[in-house]
């Protein structure tokens, strides 16, 4: 056998893979079972009811806290043993925005250098000033907007192979949630970057999501290519949502999965 | 490190506002003189400025870097980027105690200045940064009060954040901790254990408890990461491994220091029972300060029993055993201040058997208990300041008891038979009535039916100050020599005058006095008045009370004890200068004044001043008895064979240890 025949491209390895998955808060499951790849280079969209464990999911992918069962690979590696490594190489937006509110967008860019090997404080600045974000104002006192858009900023800011939204329009006026989404397809399609993002926001995702998965009841409900999945059933991303979640699209705002 | 210096230097910044408030601090001291305060005052006003500002910087990082972070979410920030754990907690630790001790400092340099330390009255020349170099072990320990300080906090936090159920397990785990402390640490300090350790052992116990702190805020940064929740549960773990381990370490020490044997220690006491078997010995080992060991130690095998200590919250007035007559139990008296316990040992079996009687009294607490047990321990005799009380065996009731007025005490006690005790009592050496020429002594006798008599009789003198030392009953309590001004042997029950045994000729110093088993008496003590250096002087008398002779010995007179009767007619005489000085006892022939023999180095091991045991009139006069010499040790000899062993204290075969069962 071949060097070349026993050596994976790191290509080939998948963004983010999971097997079994399990996660628990105490005795009590969030995630059962969860077995989902994200191929790398796609945009791949975890869909889910408010308490499906979609964040929880995300702070084991983090590394951020252990699995309870089962195995979970970020970039092809461990993130709960990794997550040091694998940090420099994944970018992050969390649901809530967790930048400390004392420093404005120019020190927690400077500190971000400090924390990161590789970091592009040019783009960072580039990308504020697109967003509109004021450089020198208090974190704690921008705009639920500003914030979504600096945490994006920081994020890419190291050039990630892959990015992790959690929710990241969550609470974002129709222009501020356009401008997050362009920038995620602008920016990241040209780079190959894998986005994972977990949103209620079907209606943008639909039109910028490869792969689609829905977690529903503590297990994964669905997943797949998302045209192929809509072509299959003859239905838009908000109709297999309700039909998989059990949520009526007429119950929900226009598109966004109920909360 | 750059990443370390970063995490540090973001903390520093979100609480950059406690620099200046330092500094305001700082320049307090500067105004109080406006309101009248003195000068000199200001220093210390500064110094305790400082350090409770410091402190108080620390509660506040401490309560605020990782508990509150984790609960508002904020932790993620870092943990979703390139940082390890060890540089999140190192980073945060290092501005926590950056930040207090540098705002201490703060709060120091305006008074500093404006007070030189050359112009502090007390102090001539040097600086306050020399006094502070001078004084590394105030700089280690404001420096390990911080870390408590930002430890402490930071667990309070966490605590309080997280509200999961670790709460209701670190409040149990905190009663355990303190059980454990009071019952493993606390006699380790208590009893002086720890003094070779110095200060020392207070720097390692803080410094564990820091450790502690330290090591569970890792866990708490390592396993918790950005969950309060989990975070807690890590953090109890850690503290509460190292402390657990440190309480388990304490409590095999103390372990380790009560496990020493009879070989183990310097015997201080020793009390025997009337037939020669068992002693009870209490003494001090190198390795266990002051704790005093105490032994129930059968002198014929060399098995041991050992006895429990005092403990912190009983402590044991009735310190010493009591023997029967018939050597069949040994007693131990103890008080929790409500309620008195005799833990009486049955000796007639192969191990002592305990049992526990509860007395029906409510015996105050007294430094000065005396009891003693019935020939066949069917009742106890109990004296303390204001009471002596005859209780049945084993029940614990009380049958007979009479009263001690205030200003009495008592100063012998005899059992007469099974059934009835009687005491001595004198005026007390505060009272008045000790040194009045005619004053009284009384006579209690308690009986069984509960009778209780009390015959007072005028004495011819002054007694001598204490208890002891003024009357010396023999064994059944019939007849009485007194040291009142003159040695008068009197009757034992109404205190009758039978014979003057000597004048008071000055100079008496303290008497012993001894009956011997064929009624003669004894007594020895410092020489008459005479050219020279003070003698031994000891005089000998029949049993009603007519001299037989009289001679002086080659031993101090001062601390002169008469007996035992080591074998019938022949008694060991020595003094006593000190514990460590090595003393020699004479056995003296009683119908020559003859010495017979010299004990090089030895004297008689004694009891317990407030344990009394008497040999019954009649019985037998036991052949055996015990010596102590000037290393602590205890030496069995017996006179009728002359062998001498070693049963206590350096150099005594390591019996085996038995068990004082229930």
């Amino acid at each position: 056998m071949s060097a070349e025949s026993t050596t994976t491209s790191p290509n080939a390895i998948p963004a983010l893979e999971t097997e079994s998955l399990s996660v628990r808060y105490g005795s009590t499951p969030v995630v059962d079972g969860l077995t989902l790849s994200v191929p790398r280079g796609t945009v791949f969209a975890l869909l889910g009811r408010n308490g499906a464990g979609k964040s929880s999911l995300l702070r084991v992918f983090l590394g951020q806290r252990p699995a309870a069962g089962g195995r979970v690979r970020l970039l092809g590696q461990d993130p709960w043993t990794r997550r040091t490594a694998i940090m420099a190489r994944v970018g992050v937006v969390p649901e809530e925005p967790d930048a400390p509110p004392e420093m404005t967008a120019t020190q927690l860019s400077a500190l971000c250098a400090r924390l990161n090997a590789r970091w592009d404080a040019a783009a960072v600045a580039e990308r504020l000033r697109r967003f509109e974000v004021p450089a020198d104002r208090a974190f704690g006192r921008l705009s639920k907007g500003q914030k979504g858009a600096l945490m994006l900023s920081l994020a890419l800011g190291h050039s990630p192979e892959l990015l992790l939204l959690d929710d990241p329009t969550l609470g974002l006026d129709v222009v501020a949630r356009d401008a997050v989404f362009q920038e995620v397809i602008g920016d990241l399609a040209d780079r190959g970057t894998t986005v994972f993002v977990s949103t209620h926001d079907l209606r943008a995702i639909e039109g910028i999501a490869d792969q689609v998965a829905i977690l529903h009841g503590r297990r994964l409900a669905l997943a797949g290519p998302l045209e192929a999945l809509k072509a299959e059933r003859g239905l838009s991303l908000e109709q297999i949502f309700a039909s998989v979640a059990g949520t009526r699209a007429s119950d929900a705002r226009p598109g966004e999965a109920r909360s | 490190m750059s990443k370390l210096l970063a995490v540090a230097a973001r903390e520093l910044r979100e609480r950059w506002l406690l620099f200046p408030g330092a500094l305001a601090v700082g320049f307090f001291p500067l105004v109080l003189p406006a309101f009248g305060v003195e000068r000199d005052v200001m220093p210390v006003v500064g110094v305790v400025g400082a350090v409770f500002f410091g402190l108080g910087a620390a509660v506040v990082i401490g309560s605020s870097m990782l508990a509150r972070d984790a609960a508002n979410g904020r932790l993620g920030f870092l943990f979703s980027r390139p940082v390890s754990w060890p540089v999140i907690w190192g980073g945060k630790w290092l501005a926590a105690l950056v930040l207090a001790v540098s705002t201490g400092l703060l709060a120091s340099i305006p008074w500093m200045v404006a007070y030189p330390l050359s112009t502090v009255k007390g102090h001539r020349g040097g600086s306050w940064l020399r006094a502070m170099s001078d004084d590394p072990q105030g700089a280690a320990f404001f420096f390990m009060a911080i870390v408590l300080a930002v430890g402490l906090a930071n667990f309070g936090a966490t605590l309080f954040r997280s509200r999961s159920p670790w709460v209701a397990a670190d409040l149990v785990l905190l009663l355990a901790a303190f059980w454990a402390t009071r019952r493993y640490v606390a006699p380790l300090w208590l009893y002086g254990v720890l003094i070779p350790w110095g200060a020392w052992s207070v720097a390692i116990a803080l410094g564990l408890l820091g450790l502690g702190f330290v090591a569970g805020s890792m866990a708490q940064v390592a396993v918790g990461r950005t969950d309060v929740r989990r975070a807690h549960g890590a953090l109890s773990l850690g503290f509460w491994a190292v402390v657990g381990l440190t309480l388990a370490s304490a409590a095999g020490y103390w372990a380790w220091v009560r496990s020493a044997g009879p070989a183990d220690v310097d015997v201080h006491a020793v009390t025997r029972d009337p037939v020669g078997r068992w002693i009870h010995v209490e003494g001090s080992a190198r390795r266990s300060g002051y704790y005093p060991h105490g032994f129930l130690i059968d002198t014929t095998s060399g098995r041991y029993a050992r006895l429990p200590g005092p403990l912190l919250d009983r402590d044991r007035f009735g310190v010493g055993m009591t023997f029967s007559a018939d050597g069949r139990f040994a007693a131990l008296l103890s008080s929790d201040g409500s309620g008195a316990t005799l833990a009486l040992f049955d000796l007639g079996g192969g191990a002592p058997r305990l049992s526990e009687v509860a007395l029906e009294a409510s015996l105050l607490r007294t430094d000065n208990p005396v009891f003693a047990l019935s020939p066949t321990a069917t009742s106890v005799f109990v004296a303390h300041a204001s009471g002596a009380s005859l209780f049945a065996l084993p029940s614990g009731r009380r049958v007979a008891t009479a009263t001690i007025p205030p200003d009495w005490r008592l100063s012998a006690v005899r059992f007469r038979s099974e059934d009835s005790a009687r005491a001595w009592l004198i005026p007390s050496s505060r009272g008045s009535g000790a040194k009045r020429p005619g004053a009284e002594m009384r006579v209690v006798d308690l009986a069984a039916d509960g009778t209780a008599t009390t015959v007072p009789f005028p004495i011819a003198g002054p007694l001598p100050p204490g208890a002891w030392g003024a009357a010396f009953p023999d064994a059944s309590g019939i007849r009485i020599v007194t040291v009142d001004g003159g040695l008068h042997l009197r009757d034992g029950g109404t205190g009758e005058l039978r014979a003057t045994l000597a004048a008071a000729e000055g100079g008496w110093g303290r008497l012993s006095v001894l009956f011997l088993d064929d009624g003669r008496i004894v007594a020895g003590g410092p020489s008459r008045p005479e050219p020279g250096p003070p003698r031994a002087l000891l005089r000998a008398f029949d049993a009603a009370g007519a001299p037989i002779g009289e001679t002086r010995l080659d031993l101090s007179p001062g601390g002169l004890t008469v007996g035992p009767e080591v074998v019938p007619g022949r008694v060991a005489v020595s003094s006593f200068r000190a514990p460590i000085l090595p003393e020699d006892t004479l056995v003296l022939e009683v119908d020559t004044l003859r010495v017979v023999d010299r004990l090089s180095g030895l004297r008689p091991a004694v009891g317990f001043w407030n344990a009394s045991s008497a040999v019954p009139a009649g019985a037998t006069v036991p052949r055996v008895h015990f010596f102590r010499d000037g290393e602590g040790r205890v030496i069995r000899v017996d006179f009728a064979t002359g062998d001498r062993k070693v049963v206590a204290g350096p150099g005594a075969p390591r019996g085996e240890r038995i068990s004082a069962g229930r």
